[in-house]
């Protein structure tokens, strides 16, 4: 479990709250009046859910899955994982139950919050799905690990034997929507949160077109150079491909864009953006994240106290300000509700 | 000082990046790319037409030569039609092909399947007809004035339909032309031209009202020559314009030029000539002396300021 909680300003920040401090700390039992309380996902929940005049404890899991925002891009080294663990501890932050699940074998998000891959014990998605189509006993609940106090930020880890879930999914018949049915069919426990967090591989796979088959809307990271746009063609294709193999079910599949690594002094930058806001002008996010050193510092592999998300280690520096942006457009992108409350 | 979020609109506004170079990046197709293209079996009598179709007439015999190659070598592709209730379709495209399976006394018609708004079936039905370029620009007109209070404003309409937005306004001319302009429209379609109906509504437009009796009878006139062949579409306006400006001159068309050539001895060195334009004199190049324009000039200028005191 992390502690993670931020000060006054940002708390009052995602809680929407317009009026003075001394109010504002009123929200909250146990706080002190001091200046660096610091405030969790689960105050801010508790505390938007007061303003709105609901009582949290009689609110009842919808019967209905979440909004599912899949990080994918057909290229390594995009910033998927950074965008993926950063938006979910910042929409976390903002008071939504977050349900994170690493789909690469790489595992970098489940190492992004500093849990060892190596070491853990670790059941992973694909796991868990084999399961559930074999007829197998399999608790999900039990492969969640709990990030943020009261289940506001959790993750399904993933390690190496991830890989082997693509030759075990080449014998399912309708394996594209292995995942799709897995999710329905446990809507009891994925209706519980707000919002799915999905960190694909970079690959084209069986593994990676399952979970996008599960989704509306994909969130595809661009790197602001030419490889990256050459990407764009492997994703396009793999997109149009799914769309038109399943458009006789009603399914379609759309993309949303943003742009990560702007720098002001590299022209190839400008220039790969101008490309890309040019091809697909209505389906970019306006939040552009900066290359920023912030984004770029170490991170102690396996150690808890030093790794986490841009927003829990530097939370007032201008990479956090571009990931809180943009988590705040994919609320109203993606249609995140709290606890199926839609809040205008 | 803080600074401030990057994003792709401030970028773009500063004019750091740009928004419309040729992109060069494949498409995420949309789901309207998407066709579904099994056909299926409906019943004619659930089928209507679309009510948006513009076109008015069916030729008889089109029909049957129709009926006559889909009898011999079956209907090559099917019609297009949208789900209106449970048991109701609304033919999209190929109303033709479904009258003349009424004709052959079919039953049933292969159709595919669309989802469509209102206002994709208006701009369906025209796009596919004026493609076809066998519409009449009044069956045009009439079919776009229908669609309009689908789209917000008249630009989006244009966009839609890919028309100029110039070139819409002509198409909406026809309004502005008189009732038994219209009546014989209804008819003939094809009588007008949107040009030819966009002049006509200029001019009478500017007509002042006394004149405008007049006008629509010149108007009335017109139509019966062009119906004759007698005259083309184009000039209607014209001839209106210029009745109107004789009429106002309490002049005869006939009477347009009276032009008189000016001699010395038998050699023509210029002409009068009186016409609605006005009086015009001309005398060619070095016959008059310097000395003689000059008298010329005073003696005209005298004789207009004559003409004001009198």
């Amino acid at each position: 479990m992390r502690n993670f909680g931020v000060k006054l300003k940002l708390a009052k920040e995602f809680t929407g709250f317009v009026g003075n401090s001394a109010e504002f700390r009123a929200l909250f039992e146990k706080k002190t009046n001091q200046y660096h309380n610091t405030y969790s996902a689960q105050d801010i929940r508790k505390a938007r859910l007061t303003l709105l005049g609901i009582d949290p404890s009689l609110l009842q899991a919808e019967n209905k899955l979440p909004p599912i925002i899949n990080c994918r891009m057909a290229k390594g080294g995009t910033g998927k994982t950074t965008i993926c663990g950063g938006i979910a501890s910042a929409l976390s932050m903002f008071g939504y139950k977050v349900l994170m699940i690493d789909g690469d074998p790489q595992a970098s998000l489940t190492g992004l919050f500093g849990i060892n891959w190596a070491t853990e014990n670790i059941t992973h998605i694909g796991e868990l799905m084999q399961k559930f189509f074999r007829k197998e006993e399999y608790d999900i609940a039990e492969a969640v690990r709990p990030l943020y106090e009261g289940n506001m930020l959790d993750l399904i880890a993933a390690d190496i034997s991830l890989v082997n879930t693509d030759s075990w999914l080449m014998g399912v018949t309708n394996r594209e929507f292995v995942f799709k049915k897995f999710l329905d069919a446990n809507i009891d426990f994925f209706g519980q949160y707000d919002v799915i967090l999905i960190d694909s591989a970079p690959s084209t796979n069986l593994l990676t077109n399952a979970l996008m088959c599960a989704c509306e809307k994909i969130l595809a990271v661009a790197w602001l150079d030419g490889q990256s746009l050459k990407a764009m063609q492997v994703l396009a294709s793999n997109v149009n491909e799914l769309n038109d193999a399943f458009h006789s079910m009603g399914f379609h599949l759309d993309v949303h864009i943003v742009a990560n690594g702007y720098h002001p002094s590299y022209s190839p930058c400008k220039d790969a953006l101008s490309t890309l806001i040019s091809s697909y002008p209505d389906k970019m996010n306006n939040t552009v994240i900066p290359h920023a050193v912030s984004f770029m510092k170490q991170v102690e592999l396996f150690k808890e106290e030093n790794s986490g998300t841009v927003l829990e280690r530097e939370p007032n520096s201008i990479a956090a300000r571009a990931i809180i942006d943009l988590a705040k457009s994919l609320v109203k992108e993606y249609g995140i509700k709290l606890s199926g409350i839609q809040v205008i | 000082m803080k600074k401030k979020p990057i994003t792709v609109s401030g970028l773009v506004q500063s004019g750091v990046i740009q928004n419309n170079l040729d992109s060069s990046l494949p498409k995420f197709k949309g789901q309207t790319d998407f066709a579904n293209t099994i056909a299926v079996s409906v019943p004619l009598e659930q089928i209507q037409p679309n009510p948006y179709q513009p076109r008015r007439i069916f030729p008889e015999s089109e029909l049957q030569e129709l009926a006559a190659s889909i009898t011999e070598i079956g209907l090559i592709q099917p019609i297009a039609v949208r789900k209106v209730t449970e048991n109701g379709y609304q033919i999209i495209a190929g109303e033709r092909r479904f009258r003349a399976f009424k004709q052959l006394n079919k039953t049933e018609i292969p159709c595919v399947l669309f989802s469509a708004t209102d206002a994709d079936m208006a701009v369906m039905a025209i796009a596919e007809n004026v493609s076809r370029q066998d519409l009449s620009d009044y069956e045009i007109s009439k079919s776009i004035r229908q669609v309009e209070k689908q789209f917000p404003s008249k630009t989006s309409l244009a966009e839609a339909l890919g028309f100029q937005r110039e070139d819409m306004y002509r198409y909406f001319a026809f309004d502005a032309l008189p009732d038994f302009v219209i009546e014989k429209l209804e008819t003939n379609p094809r009588l007008l031209a949107r040009n030819a109906a966009a002049e006509i509504k200029r001019v009478l437009n500017k007509t002042s009202p006394e004149h405008h009796e007049f006008a629509l009878s010149v108007l009335v006139e017109a139509l019966t020559l062009l119906e004759q062949g007698e005259i083309d579409q184009t000039k209607i306006a014209q001839l209106i314009e210029q009745k109107i400006k004789h009429l106002s001159a309490g002049e005869n068309l006939d009477l347009d030029k009276k032009k008189e050539h000016l001699f010395i001895n038998t050699k023509k060195v210029g002409h009068f000539s009186l016409s609605t334009k006005g009086i015009e004199v001309k005398i060619a190049a070095g016959v008059l002396s310097d000395e003689k324009s000059t008298t010329l000039k005073k003696i005209i200028n005298e004789f207009l300021n004559s003409t004001v005191t009198e």
